[in-house]
């Protein structure tokens, strides 16, 4: 069995990397894909955190390259889905801990295991970002709409074209405000798109239940009826190859009146 | 024209700016400020010494906002007198007496000015100069590089001779070029052309959003904005360049003239 490898990065901190890489993880393999995540930020590890494995780490990335233990002892069951695995960086350690090469030889060996193999990737370009995209062959680029996010993304971007290995990458953007793009006051969907011209995976409107489920350490596709949860899991869906649709959320919603004209019309039509 | 009654909005001050080599860029900030885009307006230059290209460098960047100048106040004599050689109503403390010493004046200013354009033809000269100013210019004679790919953040292209690029250039790109810059998107990066000091040389684009443009050792920034800068792609482009005009980077809209 091989696997794909899909490296998620951002350049910028922040914008929802690791969060990403948490649910879209817990939704594939709900969707039944045997999935491996890697947390490739050594020193500031957070992947754990939010999936609260945190206390059954025993082993790490470091501590398997320096042969303290096997690959499988060093992977983490999560608590409810026996197809999903985690691979802890180590928080003693730095990015000079591992080497491309090194990290090109686990992703290697886990996709024979697993259906996927999704990397977290450090913010910025340096060492940790070199290691991140060594062993991946697809990337998902996470953004907000701000202008900051949008220029690292971009540079980003620039580096993945570079690398022979990357041969597909699509961009998620995080946090969108529809109330604030439709005031004007916050970068659109299409305004992204247009200045990164690079294909949307999706779009995940902000939600306050985020903060909720990282301070659990429950990823927020496990919860029920959250907006971001379903936009996840419809990533989910789109990496596995269902056609989802992306909801517009540029358009104004429904004002009453023509809520309730919708709610007279729906009966007459169904007659 | 001067029946037309303006309000105070539709008068720029510039008294009180001095002649440095941001005149323009703070002309461009109090047209944005106050949204006089497609407006009639006056303009006050106070006591501002501004020669007769100097103005005509004015007029045309307030023809790339379609804006109408319709009159113009000033102490300076030299302001007065270039304005009225442009065809413009002048105002000033002085301004009747000059008006009728002007027109003295002119015969003997002929003399000293044959090789200046009269109002109407400066118009002429920038709309057909746009294209064709440059037939001989060193940058025909020069390599080109083509470049077929959309130049990112932190990417950077650095040749001597002309480049040709075929997609956007992302903020944070960089393009040198010792001869002329085209770019076949939006150009959103910095741009230096005539690196080596082709004063002809100039940059082109679908749409300059430039951070920064620079033509041989000059330079010139973008306008401070307030608003957020929404960078997206209109329907329908309008072509700029951008080249040198009296010692001053001008961008020029290839269009305006269409409009």
């Amino acid at each position: 069995m091989s696997g794909r490898v899909i490296v998620i990065t951002s350049g910028k901190g922040g914008v929802g990397k690791t969060t990403s890489t948490a649910n879209i993880g817990t939704a594939l393999a709900k969707n039944g894909a045997k999935v491996a995540m890697v947390d490739t930020d050594i020193g500031l590890r957070n992947l754990d955190l939010l999936m609260g494995l945190e206390n059954r780490i025993v082993y790490t990335l470091v501590d398997y390259l320096n042969e303290k233990c096997k690959l499988h002892q060093a992977l983490v069951k999560d608590k409810k889905n026996p197809n999903l695995a985690l691979l802890a960086a180590a928080q003693t350690s730095d990015k000079t801990a591992v080497s491309p090469e090194q990290m090109k030889d686990i992703c290697n060996k886990l996709k024979e295991d697993f259906d996927f193999v999704l990397v977290d990737c450090p913010a910025g370009i340096e060492q940790g970002f070199q290691n991140a995209i060594a062993g991946a062959n697809e990337a998902i680029i996470v953004t907000t709409p701000e202008m900051a996010a949008v220029r690292d993304a971009d540079r980003i971007i620039g580096l993945l074209e570079a690398s022979e290995e990357i041969l597909n990458y699509k961009l998620v953007l995080n946090r969108v405000r529809p109330k604030m793009i439709q005031a004007n006051n916050m970068l659109s969907v299409n305004d992204v798109t247009d200045i990164l011209s690079v294909k949307l995976l999706g779009v995940i409107p902000e939600d306050e239940n985020i903060i909720i489920s990282t301070n659990k350490g429950e990823p927020i596709v496990n919860m029920e009826n959250t907006k971001a949860g379903t936009a996840y899991n419809n990533i989910a869906k789109r990496i596995l190859g269902e056609e989802v649709d992306i909801p517009d959320f540029e358009a104004p919603p429904p004002t009453f009146v023509e809520r309730i004209k919708n709610l007279f019309l729906t009966p007459a039509c169904s007659k | 024209m001067s029946e037309v009654l303006l309000n105070e909005e539709n008068l720029i001050d510039l008294s009180s700016e001095n002649l440095s080599s941001n005149f323009l860029f703070e002309l461009t900030n109090i047209i944005e400020k106050k949204g006089l885009q497609k407006k009639s307006v006056k303009i006050n230059f106070g006591d501002i010494n501004l020669s007769k290209s100097r103005l005509e460098n004015i007029i045309s960047v307030l023809k790339g906002f379609y804006i109408d100048l319709i009159m113009v106040y000033a102490n300076s004599k030299m302001t007065q007198i270039a304005a009225i050689e442009s065809g413009l109503t002048v105002s000033g403390q002085t301004a009747e007496c000059i008006e009728q010493v002007s027109q003295e004046e002119q015969a003997s200013q002929a003399n000293l000015d044959e090789n200046a354009y009269t109002g109407e033809d400066i118009e002429d000269a920038t709309l057909e100069g746009l294209l064709w100013q440059e037939t001989n210019s060193e940058s025909e004679q020069k390599e080109t590089f083509y470049i077929k790919q959309t130049l990112r953040s932190g990417q950077k292209i650095e040749k001597d001779g002309n480049i040709v690029i075929i997609g956007d250039c992302n903020a944070g790109s960089e393009i040198i070029a010792s001869g002329d810059i085209i770019v076949w998107g939006v150009l959103s990066g910095l741009a230096h052309a005539g690196s080596k000091g082709d004063k002809q040389a100039c940059i082109r684009a679908f749409k300059i959003n430039a951070i920064q443009l620079r033509i041989t050792d000059l330079l010139a920034r973008k306008p401070d904005k307030i608003e957020i800068d929404k960078v997206g792609k209109p329907e329908r482009f309008n072509p700029e360049e951008a080249k040198i005009s009296n010692e001053e980077i001008v961008i020029y809209s290839l269009y305006q003239e269409n409009n």
